[in-house]
């Protein structure tokens, strides 16, 4: 189980948002659904800048009951790796430059059987065995956005946040996507998207109300 | 590796004609020492005591070798022998012939200062004392060596100026270009840190780049004969400024 505790994201000496203190259970998924495009992708990365600090930090910080206090024009978010949480932004993060595989392979430091096997299953499943030694630009967005979510994916990271999930993926893969999904959430991954829309793929709802975000 | 593999073969390029500069400097250098300790230098007087006790003072002196007395009689015993003059043993007067005292300078030592302080020393002596060298040759000599001195420093101080510029470009060239791979390294959940593998990067192309060089310096020796090394302070002081201005790289260009 996670406890994630209140999160105040300021802007200088400005508060932009406020996250309530809430837990989290292994396989859970969440969603955050908000039409509004403010709030949504600053929830998510508060929650990853939150979990970039060491275990031990955050539990003490939980156990004090204090606040995590992040401002943002302060902070880099990706200026050290975070095998904890994978955060999907909504650009693709994809090097041109690279293969496809490439791509998928970057951040792992090996490969295994197992993982080969699941590395064929999943692109097999999205159309995209063909396109494994294509180089990331030729790749439509679509294409990026896949191979960024098979890559966080096989990592098997505690939590996988996606920004704008509606946006990035199109409604054809999505029956294909929630099916990937089911199988890490049995390995204990949670699931966090935000969206416009309410979907029924995920179990716990979130909301944004007045700079504030709260479980519905 | 990449990254290492670029700064290796620049680094290797420069390091190269650096050591063909050097080796010709040097060459010319030995010439000249050579040229230098093939000279004599040659100390006549009457009173054999005063030139004995100058030889004794003179073998304590780095900078002179070959020392060589002879006494007046030996001198004419040669003469006549060497030019078969039997008859001038009875003309010659043995007292109106000076002692010798003959020597040889030190190349890698002697300076025209050095040089100055003896004959100084030997005038002190008084007049009873002659010296007979080639001055006008060894001070041109003398000249030479401290321009070519000067020559190998310059280029010396040129070769770490420019290493230094080359690690530092290569490294901040490096740095900013990899900075989107950092960027989506992270953000797909790598976890390696980056200064590790820049500093792996830097070790790798500065002892890359060495011990290419010591190869080429081998391979040299024994296909061409043509023996040239560096002191082990050079491999040193390389090393360093390859690595030094490579960590500055990082220090100046990873924050801004």
């Amino acid at each position: 189980m996670h406890t994630i505790p209140k999160i105040v994201i300021n802007s200088g000496k400005e508060k932009v948002l406020t996250i309530q203190r809430f837990t989290l259970e292994e396989g859970d998924s969440l969603l955050l659904q908000n039409e509004n495009p403010e709030g949504k992708t600053l929830f998510l990365r508060g929650l990853y800048r939150f979990l970039q600090n060491s275990r031990r930090r955050r539990e003490k910080l939980i156990e004090k009951g204090d606040v995590f206090l992040w401002d943002i024009r302060r902070d880099k978010i990706y200026s050290k790796g975070n095998r904890e949480a994978i955060l999907l932004e909504y650009q693709p993060a994809i090097i041109p430059e690279m293969t496809l595989n490439q791509n998928i392979l970057l951040p792992m430091k090996g490969m295994n059987i197992r993982l080969k096997h699941k590395l064929i299953d999943y692109l097999r499943t999205f159309g995209l065995t063909m396109k494994q030694f294509s180089p990331g630009r030729n790749l439509s967005f679509s294409e990026m956005k896949i191979v960024e979510l098979i890559r966080a994916v096989l990592l098997l990271p505690e939590l996988i946040l996606i920004d704008d999930f509606d946006l990035s993926y199109h409604k054809n893969l999505h029956d294909r996507i929630f099916e990937m999904f089911s199988l890490v959430r049995k390995n204990g991954t949670i699931i966090i998207a935000t969206c416009k829309s309410a979907n029924p793929f995920f179990t716990r709802n979130f909301s944004i109300k007045g700079k504030e975000v709260f479980e519905i | 590796m990449k990254p290492a593999l670029i700064l290796t073969f620049i680094l290797l390029i420069c390091l190269i004609v650096f050591s063909l500069a050097d080796f010709l400097l040097l060459e010319q250098y030995e010439n000249l020492v050579t040229r230098i300790e093939s000279l004599p230098v040659i100390l006549f007087s009457s009173n054999f005591s005063l030139l004995h006790n100058l030889m004794n003072e003179l073998e304590d002196e780095p900078v002179v070798t070959s020392l060589e007395i002879e006494r007046n009689i030996e001198i004419l015993d040669k003469m006549i022998k060497e030019y078969d003059l039997p008859a001038a043993e009875q003309i010659l007067d043995i007292d109106s012939l000076p002692n010798m005292l003959e020597f040889r300078l030190e190349g890698e030592l002697i300076t025209e200062k050095g040089y100055s302080e003896l004959k100084e020393r030997f005038e002190r002596e008084g007049s009873d004392i002659t010296l007979i060298s080639q001055d006008i040759e060894l001070s041109d000599l003398f000249e030479l060596k401290q321009m070519l001195l000067l020559t190998r420093k310059a280029i010396l101080a040129g070769i770490i100026i420019i290493l230094s510029i080359v690690t530092f470009v290569t490294g901040a060239m490096v740095i900013r270009r990899s900075n989107y791979y950092w960027h989506i390294y992270y953000r797909s959940g790598g976890t390696k840190k980056r200064f590790r593998s820049y500093l792996l990067n830097l070790l790798l192309g500065t002892i890359l780049s060495l011990s290419l060089l010591a190869i080429i310096f081998y391979l040299v020796d024994y296909y061409l004969q043509m023996s040239y090394e560096f002191e082990l302070r050079y491999w040193i002081l390389f090393g360093l400024v390859i690595f030094i201005p490579g960590l500055l790289a990082w220090c100046l260009t990873e924050r801004s």
